[in-house]
């Protein structure tokens, strides 16, 4: 009812949409911020109470959202190490001070001492293998450290476990004692002969001839030994010590299938190297030649880094120049109840916020969390042509608001032109 | 769409597989349409060569014994005419002794005509025909038969004989008491030995009773040669010798009969035991030439087989030839026309 | 849909387009290449439509096949060419340096000599024709020899091949496996792979299998390793020189040795085998053929004393332990390389060619001629009954027990011929194999040009369309600004 309270509700119009066009103005400049989300206005009426024949004109309010929870296109790239989240979930990272803080851009690369490290200057968190698969704290920051891909590093790993299916012909002929294998004659004969690799401690290939003769009906003999020490051409006389193990195996007559060794282990002492154990429980004695399906042992030799691959569960690996990998890191997902409540930070950076809900840690792929893309960005969630719409939109209504102060201006000027 | 695609590659390979392999086969054609003969007989017949080969080498083999055949029947058919002339020879010595038994010859033309027996029988016994003299048994580089001329051991033999006999030499007057009983006891006791017995080979012969042994077939071996050790033979040299040695004017009447007789009957029995040589000879003749007929015609069968096993059809071959060219150039032309159709000529 | 995700999906799409553009051109350029496997650039459904993932094109069932009979193919070539080789050697074109031709020959000339033996034209004929029996043994025998020693060289060079194939393998293999671990394209590694497997399929019969991460395990078809993350040794000592009897050196692999196969069809698979086969199989059996017409020889002219009071002794033909005749029906190996005329009879070595029609080579006590007669032909024809007549062979030597001189020596012919017919027959057969499955599998693996031309007719449209697309988005933007005023 009065023309104060006009004036006041056109003054306070106008912020409004002054706030909504800086937003607008924010959101088309971060249009190509990699991990940008896109803020809005939300405004809401000032009502003054009034009375049935008198209507006081309040005023409007601004909210500012920020559609964190929205997900921009993703970007493919040709870097391994940038990555992005198909899905719920942020980034945990960290800023040079070491405060912890979430964030969807991922455009890392390596700093000096190997940290990935974003466009921002964040640095990447994550579980360290160091000590063991890790277990995340459900809701905390702890036990995260900064990511470091460093290559400077060199791993053997000595080979432990084995598997070996084969089938052995039963149609074999038998050998006599004196030529089997494990009496390492000059003469001796095996009915089939194999080898494989395995690696000792200190990563160094070691082969095994593995020798099976069959000594009688349903059962076998398996000799193990050393090549190494093999005689130049035809392995047999190995030298002396050449001869790691050997055991009788027995097959059951009708199905064929090994029965002695009971579990079907064969416990092999790589020379220098730990205890091996060959799974030979996939060995068979049927009626066909010969036939080798699988033999399998882990370990690796000596190599440096290659590259660093990360997995959509976010497990970054090491491949060494052998092939072989090895786990480093394990890169979580954080998340919230609410991630538009989020308090946005310089940099692309959320914190939790009371209203937002706590903070739940989780790997990528698990428990709503999305999966981790490797090799891609996440764009900004900007849409040029609606912010172009909306600047529009804040422009006329700007204007109009002004037109309502202009007016009751005008009526002001009358009203005091009025008294001469 | 899987089931029907065809690779570029395995397109122009299949053409180029199936091009070269005709190109193969034209060669091996043209070979053996030229030849008239299998390829590479040991690649078509496989173990089946070894019969080939046999047969190639048993049809070399028959040849050859046709071919020495050829010198053995020449060798036989020189005896024949050889003993051809030898039977003529005994045949007018007959006729000059007939005359001299009824008395109408002189006693020299008897006496010449006995040595002139003798020369004709020593010139044909010394025939050689190839080189080898053909009554010498197998000791054909030898004349078989030695002259009677003066100082030859033959004649000193006769001489010895006679003079041992009789105590005179022949030509001695003392010839004349010469009986017919004395005249055949010295040709029954002394001059029989000396040609029938072992003065033959010790005086007269150098032959071997042993004949030259020839393979005139695959399995057949035959004696192909005439030894001068025959009876016939020996018993006109003997005939001849004694008419030309002793038959003298000098000789008794009673003597010269004697020995005309004994003469007449030597030569009589020379001819049928020539004549006996004469038709065996001529049976090893016969079956030299039966032998090689038989081998001409075992050859000619041999020679079939061959063709038979290895042997191609000329005009199968040439069909062939003709069908591999006609395969060749469509192939060709089907390469070329490949080559065209490609979705590349229609991408302006 | 915004227009800035329409945007960036028109962009992507170019970007996928470019991709599968290069993917063709490269499926273009290698079309005549073997050993290439078609790639198909697969739009995968990515969130954000990201792509393209490169598939190679594979068939193991087919590739496994054409292994196999690549294999069988190279061996039973091997076995092939060689006899070819072989038979040029010894036996000559149409068999005309054979013992047998030989054997003929000089029975041609002895019958021609029976029939007038005092013709001393023939019996140097005689001799020239026995001359060339021995020179027709002795150079069989060295070149069998010397063949035997070329092999062995070869088998050298292609174990060390093998041996460097397989290092090949090693780094092709590490480039699949790491490619593989971490998702890398691996076509270009598994081409490669595959390509040095067809080439060891060439020399040994492989079998393969793949553990995890696409890690292959190569093992011969008898069952020893070849290749198990790193490749097994293969090795061969080399006899340098070859004599009869001399017995060749195993290969080993993985110190297993490679068996001898055996047959004109032969089991040998791969060019190590066939070598092997050729050198301690077929020219074996062929040198103690050899060995034995030799002995066969010598015993059908070896003289005997007319009484039979002294033991018969080699007569024109004789060896190193003359003048003893060979024990009968015994293998003497390496006789045919012993043989010789004898030196007694040898006009050219001072001898008498008339002890051959005489006897009497190895004294009086052996003269059948007593008389010296000039057309004495008993002997000579009994030389050539002898040759006629069966005598006892050794069995080991491949043909038969009992047969005659001259039925021996066609024989050997015909067992020769027998086999390599076999492996002809067989090489064409195993041919038509090889190039079938290698057809069968370049259609089912290679390129077809004209479907990757069509393809990029399609790939052009797409891009024309991606290209639009921006255009417009670009023209709807265009128009907003021009709103702002």
């Amino acid at each position: 009812m009065s023309l104060y309270g006009m004036m006041r509700t056109g003054v306070s119009g106008m912020n409004a949409q002054a706030n909504r066009l800086s937003t607008v103005a924010d959101n088309i400049a971060n249009s190509g911020t990699t991990g940008y989300k896109r803020s809005s206005t939300e405004f809401s009426s000032l009502i003054i109470p009034s009375t049935a024949g008198n209507y006081t004109s309040g005023g409007v309010t601004t909210t500012i959202r920020t559609s964190i929870s929205q997900q921009g296109d993703l970007k493919y790239t040709s870097s391994g190490s940038d990555l992005a989240i198909n899905g719920n979930g942020f980034f945990v990272v960290q800023n040079p001070s070491g405060t912890p803080v979430l964030t969807r851009a991922g455009s890392f690369v390596p700093d000096g001492s190997g940290n990935l490290v974003n466009a921002a200057g964040f640095y990447l968190m994550g579980y360290s293998y160091a000590a063991g698969p890790p277990a995340p704290t459900a809701n905390g920051f702890a036990g995260l450290e900064r990511v470091s891909i460093a290559q400077d590093q060199l791993l053997a790993v000595p080979s432990t476990q084995g598997l070996f299916i084969a089938n052995l012909p039963v149609a074999a002929d038998d050998v006599p004692l004196a030529q089997r294998p494990s009496q390492n004659a000059a003469n001796a004969t095996a009915t089939q002969k194999t080898s494989m690799v395995v690696y000792d401690n200190l990563g160094s290939e070691v082969m095994l001839d593995i020798h099976y003769t069959k000594t009688g009906a349903n059962t076998w003999e398996v000799a193990v030994f050393n090549q190494a020490g093999a005689a130049p051409g035809a392995p047999f006389p190995y030298a002396a010590g050449s001869l790691i193990t050997t055991q009788t195996l027995t097959f059951d007559g009708t199905t064929g299938a090994l029965t002695a060794p009971a579990g079907g282990n064969l416990a092999i002492a790589v020379p220098n190297g730990g205890a091996f154990s060959l799974d030979i429980s996939g060995l068979t004695q049927l009626g066909m030649g010969y036939t080798e399906l699988r033999v399998e042992a882990n370990g690796n030799a000596p190599s440096g880094i290659e590259s660093i691959e990360i997995d959509a569960d976010g497990t970054m690996y090491a491949q060494y120049e052998n092939g072989s990998f090895r786990e480093l890191y394990r890169i979580p997902l954080a998340n919230v109840q609410s991630p538009d409540m989020l308090t946005a930070l310089p940099g692309n950076v959320y914190t939790p916020s009371a209203q937002s809900g706590d903070l739940q840690m989780g790997f990528p792929g698990s428990g709503g969390l999305g999966t981790m893309i490797s090799g891609a960005l996440e764009n900004s969630n900007v849409d040029i042509a609606e912010e172009l719409t909306n600047m529009i939109e804040s422009q006329r209504s700007y204007t109009a608001n002004s037109k309502v102060f202009q007016t009751g201006a005008d009526l002001m000027d009358i009203l005091v032109n009025l008294k001469r | 769409m899987k089931a029907s695609f065809v690779s570029s590659l395995s397109v122009s390979q299949a053409m180029r597989y199936s091009t070269m392999r005709a190109q193969g086969d034209l060669a091996k054609a043209l070979k053996e349409q030229n030849t008239g003969k299998v390829h590479d007989s040991g690649l078509v017949l496989g173990a089946r060569t070894a019969q080939t080969v046999t047969f190639a080498r048993d049809l070399e083999r028959l040849g050859g014994i046709v071919d020495s055949n050829g010198l053995v029947s020449a060798r036989l058919k020189a005896t024949q005419e050889a003993l051809g002339h030898v039977t003529g020879t005994a045949q007018d010595f007959l006729n000059v002794l007939t005359a001299s038994a009824s008395g109408d010859a002189a006693a020299s033309v008897t006496r010449d005509s006995g040595a002139v027996a003798l020369g004709m029988l020593t010139s044909i016994l010394n025939t050689s025909f190839n080189g080898e003299y053909i009554f010498a048994g197998i000791n054909t580089d030898v004349r078989p038969f030695e002259s009677f001329g003066a100082g030859s051991p033959a004649k000193a033999a006769f001489d010895a004989a006679f003079q041992t006999h009789f105590g005179f030499p022949q030509g001695d007057p003392q010839a004349a008491d010469i009986t017919a009983a004395q005249m055949d006891a010295f040709m029954t006791t002394a001059l029989e030995p000396q040609f029938l017995g072992a003065g033959w080979q010790g005086n007269w012969s150098n032959a071997t009773d042993q004949k030259i042994v020839s393979r005139i077939a695959l399995n057949e071996t035959t004696e192909t040669s005439v030894s001068a050790n025959n009876a016939g033979l020996q018993k006109l040299a003997m005939a001849a010798a004694a008419i030309g040695e002793l038959f003298d004017s000098n000789l008794s009447v009673a003597g010269k009969k004697a020995l005309v007789d004994r003469a007449v009957s030597l030569v009589g029995e020379a001819i049928g035991s020539i004549a006996q040589l004469q038709s065996e000879t001529g049976v090893v003749e016969q079956r030299v030439t039966a032998a090689s007929e038989r081998m001409k015609m075992q050859a000619d069968l041999f020679e079939r087989s061959i063709l038979d096993t290895e042997g191609v059809d000329p005009y199968e071959a040439a069909s062939r030839v003709n069908d591999l060219l006609t395969h060749i150039e469509t192939s060709y032309t089907l390469t070329a026309r490949i080559q065209q159709l490609s979705l590349l000529r229609f991408l302006g | 849909m915004s227009l800035s995700s329409a945007l960036s999906i028109a962009q992507s799409s170019i970007r996928n387009t470019a991709r599968q553009t290069s993917i063709v051109s490269r499926n273009v350029l290698e079309a005549n290449n073997p050993d290439y496997n078609r790639r198909t650039a697969a739009l995968t459904n990515t969130p954000g439509a990201r792509a393209v993932e490169i598939q190679r094109a594979a068939n193991e069932q087919l590739f496994r096949q054409n292994l196999s009979a690549l294999s069988a193919f190279n061996g039973q070539s091997t076995l092939f060419t060689g006899m070819e080789r072989l038979n040029l050697s010894v036996n000559g074109v149409g068999n005309a340096t054979s013992p047998a031709t030989a054997l003929g020959k000089l029975q041609e000339a002895m019958q021609l000599y029976s029939a007038s033996p005092s013709n001393r034209n023939l019996a140097e004929n005689t001799l020239d024709a026995a001359r060339n029996v021995v020179r027709t043994l002795n150079d069989g025998t060295n070149a069998i020899q010397s063949f035997r020693a070329v092999a062995d060289q070869e088998i050298t060079t292609a174990v060390g091949e093998l041996s460097n194939l397989l290092a090949d393998l090693e780094r092709a293999n590490n480039a699949v496996v790491s490619g593989t671990r971490t998702g890398r394209d691996v076509s270009d590694a598994l081409d490669q792979r595959d390509a040095t497997l067809k080439k060891i399929a060439e020399y040994v019969p492989i079998s393969t299998y793949t553990r995890g991460d696409n890690d292959m395990v190569v093992l011969t078809k008898d069952g020893s390793t070849l290749f198990e993350t790193v490749p097994r040794k293969v090795s061969f000592t080399p006899t340098g020189v070859y004599s009869p009897g001399t017995a060749g050196n195993k290969v080993f692999i993985d110190g297993v040795p490679v068996n001898l196969a055996a047959g004109g069809n032969t089991s040998a698979s791969g060019r190590i085998a066939g070598m092997i086969q050729l050198r301690d199989g077929v020219t074996v059996t062929m040198q103690s053929q050899l060995d034995e017409i030799a002995r066969g020889v010598i015993t059908a002219f070896a003289e005997t004393s007319p009484t039979n009071a002294l033991a018969p002794a080699a007569g024109l033909f004789t060896w190193l332990g003359g003048p003893a005749v060979p024990a009968a029906g015994t293998l003497i190996t390496g006789l045919a390389g012993q043989i010789r005329l004898n030196p007694a009879m040898d006009t050219a070595q001072g001898g008498n060619a008339q002890f051959l029609r005489d006897g009497g080579a190895n004294g009086a006590g052996y003269v059948h001629n007593t008389g010296n007669n000039a057309s004495y032909s008993a002997l000579l024809i009994s030389y050539g009954d002898r040759m006629n007549a069966p005598i006892a062979f050794d069995p080991d030597a491949g043909i038969v027990a009992s047969a005659t001189l001259s039925d021996y020596s066609t024989a050997s012919i015909g067992w020769f011929d027998g086999m390599r017919r076999e492996a002809s027959n067989a090489a064409d057969s195993k041919q038509a194999l090889a190039v079938r499955t290698a057809e069968a599998l370049s259609n089912e693996t290679g390129v077809n040009v004209d479907m990757e031309m069509s393809l990029l007719l399609d790939l052009e449209h797409s891009y024309e369309a991606s290209a639009r697309l921006i255009r417009a988005v670009d023209e709807m933007l265009a128009a907003l600004l021009n709103a702002v005023r």
